[in-house]
């Protein structure tokens, strides 16, 4: 957990929901993880369509803020002999899902009970 | 590379947006899973999802970074860009009121579309409908045949051919301890394999057992109360009295206005066999239709077997003789529906109102381009020195002429994004003026509704942009400066395009009044009857109406209850009457003895029946039309009817037979009394024939036969056909009569303001050398009597051709164009023009000479 003295704050991770579960999709596909696997992968967990725009734009955040990297892999007939992009979270993009993670936890755990009945 | 099916336009327009660092990436995902979904979800459904994704492309992230056009042209387009909003920031006022316009126009466009599309794609519903044909029966001299025998469907079957049968019946269903009136389907299980219906969740239904029903989802609404009845019972009793329970099986998806087969419930048709005693083998027996799917089949083999059928068919039915058999196919079939003899389904709409509609909407829409082209020309005179400083400082004829058209392109476009928003008031109003809904948003496809706004920007930017922008650009600087050019209102071509937008108005308002007037005319038409006070009861048996009378009698609104085989408005025979040795075409009707007075024919001499039957057997009462055509005084003399000798005993004044729509005018009549035992309607007068009156006889009736559906229903019913139409007329015209002068009203008001402000000077040089005020006020006014005047001349003439021509094949009795219907319309229309422009010119008039020499 990042926590800022100064302002007694903390700080935030810079991570929207929607890219919090793209993180999480490429480290549950690990080495498999390429565009549309993501996409059906995530579709799948949120049981509703994702499209490929959607998640084209947050793979290109969070390329910008280096929490993930991609490789190109060999080509493949199916796709008409294109090559895929793999994607793999760097250790930035896994602190910040761990920073995340302890956020939300920390929260959860100060709401009463009663109040989630 | 693309794979043969992914759709050749959306990967192209993907093809060109992309990134180049992404289109390897991006097209490859797509494509893989595309190939997932045609497995998965069908080739149709796959291509819809792979143009929504590449639409959902469309985001900067995924989009190539250096713009669509060179950096050197993209910074000047951005240059075009500062220029045209500064433009609009001078004027927005006159900018707004051109967007406005066309922005309604392009909304009017979108409902003209729709009617277009609702006759292009009637049937297409139906994914098999290329290989669907009905059966009908040529006839030598006597409309086709569009029902068919119950016969028809097996004899084909046996020979392989897949052939289905379909009828419709209105029913009563019981709901508590009412009976509603519903129509019910009975159809062969093959009619729900080749016209696909389809549950709520997508699911293909097929019929199984014979006690189970379907129902639509209104259906479910109205009797149950929840959208998903399924096991529920839905209690039915068929005309033998029986009553029986259907076990709801599952709702289905009503389908789109525009296919042929509309019903609230489907059942077996072995249903229709049991209830209603129907042989299956008898040729003499008809059902609405015959249908075959040619899938599998070629139409010669199809031929040759139907043709095997016409001796059978003609030895059982000699009223019914055909020439042949002829397969039609169901997407052609509903353009001639009606002309079928004993066909009831649903038909494309009447291609006069299809091309009425698309030409109002293509005329306003011209209207609202010739506006903005008038505007655009108006505005620019004030910009001329801007296009000399351009031209002066080395810029081309062709910088020029793209600065216009990038400003009209992005006017035009404000009116398409705007006209989204009109469209979406504009159309549930619409729809409520009309008795049916034609434009239906949710039916069309988003990719055909993006190609349409498209090509509708294009066309219009085009058409209103490009003349005014090769016409400005054309003058040389040198002109400009000396102040030697000056573009008044003197412009021909604008000159040209008010006075056709006035026609337009002046055509749209006189067919306005003529149709209210023609309305009103049909309303208050004398029918030679009494409309208002009788309500008629169909009856099962004639034993009925005793049962019925005695306990109407108790009722103190009802004034007297009739018995008759004939009702006045409803049915009749056509017949031959022999009089002195000639024949004569008559009406024949069978009536009840005291029917003629209970429904208020008006007698001219002579007598009504006597009271009872027996003593009015052999007499015969005639209408006037008919003593006219014989010539002579026919009180007491003998006619002849079908070989029967009958007395005339009176003469009655001309009444009308049926709806007076279309060709149904009044007609020689022969009145007849008609025996007790074959009175199949209960006709009573009352105080004041209400529903409510209506709805209380209802409960009376189901008092004492509370197995039978009540029928009952107001003499005004002849009236509903003629007042939807009215209805209609009316609606249509009060709509384009406000749009056309609405637009037309904003633009002269800007060609005026315009002309003002850029002729101030003149003004006010004139004023000081002594011109009155009504000098100024005629000066401005000019032009403007002359294209009143003209438009005149066009818009009346027009009116009065076109809606001659469209009563009479409309209606059988309607009002003549007359003088009052050229005097309003001009004189609200001139009254409107005042009122437009009437305080800027007068305001001008009085305007201080000082005011407008001081400018600068």
């Amino acid at each position: 957990m990042v926590f800022n003295q100064e302002t007694n704050t903390m700080k935030e991770t810079g991570l929207g929901e929607f890219q919090e579960i793209v993180l999480l999709a490429i480290l549950i596909l690990d080495e498999n993880a390429y565009g549309a696997k993501i996409q059906s992968e995530m579709s799948q967990r949120l049981g509703r369509m994702i499209s490929r725009g959607a998640l084209h734009a947050a793979l290109t955040r969070l390329t910008q803020k280096h929490f993930i990297e991609s490789t190109f892999g060999g080509a493949t007939m199916e796709r008409g002999g294109r090559r895929k992009r793999f994607y793999t979270v760097t250790n930035l993009g896994k602190s910040a899902l761990n920073d995340a993670k302890t956020i939300r936890d920390e929260m959860w755990t100060l709401v009463p009970k009663m109040n989630l009945q | 590379m693309r794979h043969s099916d992914i759709p050749k336009l959306s990967y192209r327009l993907f093809k060109w947006f992309c990134h180049e660092d992404f289109f390897e990436e991006l097209q490859g995902d797509l494509e893989e899973n595309f190939l997932i979904n045609v497995d998965r979800k069908g080739k149709k459904k796959a291509r819809k999802i792979y143009h929504h994704e590449v639409i959902k492309l469309l985001r900067p992230s995924a989009m190539k970074k250096t713009h669509i056009l060179p950096k050197g042209i993209a910074q000047l387009s951005r240059n075009y860009l500062k220029t045209s909003f500064r433009a609009v920031k001078h004027n927005p006022g006159y900018i707004m009121s051109n967007i406005i316009g066309l922005a309604i126009a392009l909304s009017i466009s979108t409902i003209g579309y729709f009617y277009y599309n609702f006759n292009d794609t009637f049937n297409k519903h139906y994914d098999q409908a290329a290989h669907l044909y009905k059966v009908h029966g040529l006839r030598a001299s006597e409309a086709t045949l569009g029902s068919s025998s119950i016969a028809l469907a097996p004899s084909l079957k046996a020979a392989g051919i897949e052939a289905m049968r379909y009828h419709h019946e209105t029913i009563a269903v019981r709901l508590g301890t009412r009976l509603f009136q519903e129509s019910t389907v009975f159809a062969d299980p093959e009619y729900l394999e080749s016209f696909e219906l389809r549950s709520l969740s997508g699911q293909k239904l097929r019929l199984q057992n014979a006690d189970e029903i379907f129902i639509s989802e209104k259906m479910a609404g109205k009797l149950f109360g929840d959208f998903y009845p399924v096991g529920e019972l839905v209690e039915i009793v068929f005309p033998n009295e029986e009553e029986r329970s259907f076990v709801v099986k599952d709702v289905f998806q009503d389908p789109p206005q525009n296919v042929s087969f509309h019903f609230p419930m489907i059942t077996s048709f072995d249903n229709y066999i049991e209830f209603y005693g129907a042989d299956e083998n008898d040729l003499t027996h008809y059902i609405d239709g015959t249908f075959v799917n040619l899938e599998n089949i070629g139409s010669a083999q199809v031929d040759a077997q139907l043709n095997t059928l016409i001796e059978p068919h003609n030895k059982y039915n000699p009223e019914r003789v055909i020439e042949k058999f002829r397969l039609d196919n169901i997407l052609e079939w509903p353009n001639f529906e009606t002309t079928l003899a004993g066909s009831s389904f649903w038909n494309t709409l009447h291609p006069a109102s299809v091309w009425g509609t698309v030409s109002t909407a293509f005329a306003i829409l011209l209207l609202a381009c010739f506006n903005f082209i008038n505007t655009s020309i108006a505005l620019s005179g004030k910009r001329l020195k801007e296009i000399a400083v351009r031209k002066v400082m080395g810029g081309s004829r062709k910088s020029t002429i793209a600065q216009f058209m990038i400003e009209n392109s992005l006017m035009v476009f404000a009116s398409v994004v705007l006209s989204v928003g009109i469209s979406y008031y504009l159309i549930p109003a619409y729809n409520s003026l009309m008795t049916q809904e034609i434009v239906q948003l949710n039916e069309v496809p988003l990719i055909t509704l993006i190609y349409f706004s498209i090509g509708l920007i294009l066309f219009v930017a085009l058409l209103s942009g490009a003349y005014p922008s090769f016409y400005i650009s054309r003058f040389s600087s040198l002109e400009i400066f000396r102040d030697k050019l000056v573009i008044s209102g003197k412009n021909k071509l604008m000159i040209v395009l008010l006075t056709f937008q006035f026609s337009l108005c002046f055509y749209n308002f006189s067919s306005l009044f003529v149709n209210v007037d023609n309305s009103i005319y049909q309303e208050t038409l004398d029918r030679g009857y009494n409309l208002e006070k009788v309500i008629n009861i169909p009856l099962y048996s004639s034993e009925q109406l005793s049962e019925l009378r005695n306990r109407l009698d108790q009722h103190p609104d009802i004034l007297q209850v009739a018995g008759t085989s004939n009702t006045i408005g409803f049915n009749f025979r056509d017949a031959t009457t022999t009089i002195d040795g000639r024949d004569y075409e008559v009406a024949d009707l069978a009536v009840g003895v005291n029917y003629p007075e209970i429904i208020g024919i008006r007698l001219i001499k002579g007598s009504f029946f006597s009271e009872q039957y027996e003593s009015s057997a052999g007499h015969i009462i005639i209408n006037k039309m008919l003593e006219d055509e014989v010539g002579q005084d026919l009180l007491n003399k003998s006619i002849k009817l079908d070989d029967q000798v009958f007395s005339v005993i009176g003469v009655v004044e001309d009444f009308n037979l049926r709806p007076m729509m279309f060709e149904n005018r009044i007609k020689p009549t022969v009145l007849r009394p008609s025996p007790e035992n074959s009175y199949r309607y209960a006709t009573l007068e009352s105080n004041s024939a209400t529903t409510s009156l209506n709805s209380e006889i209802e409960g009376m009736w189901y008092e004492l036969f509370p197995q039978q559906l009540y029928k009952g229903f107001l003499q005004e019913k002849v009236m509903e056909n003629i007042r939807e139409t009215n209805t209609i007329m009316v609606n249509i015209n009060l709509f384009s009569s406000a749009i056309t002068i609405l637009i037309s009203a904003l633009g002269l008001y800007t060609l005026i303001a315009l002309n003002v402000q850029r002729r101030s000077k003149e003004f006010g040089i004139r004023k000081v050398l002594g011109a009155s005020k009504s000098v100024i006020i005629r000066l401005l006014g000019k032009d403007l009597y002359w294209i009143l005047g003209i438009a005149m001349v066009v818009g009346l003439g027009g009116a009065y051709f076109v809606t001659n021509a469209v009563f009479d094949i409309i209606y059988a009795y309607h009002v003549s164009f007359g003088f009052s219907h050229l005097l309003w319309p001009t004189v609200s229309l001139v009254g409107i023009v005042i009122f437009t422009i009437g305080y800027k010119v007068l305001q001008t008039g009085k305007m201080n000479p000082v005011e407008q020499l001081r400018m600068e």
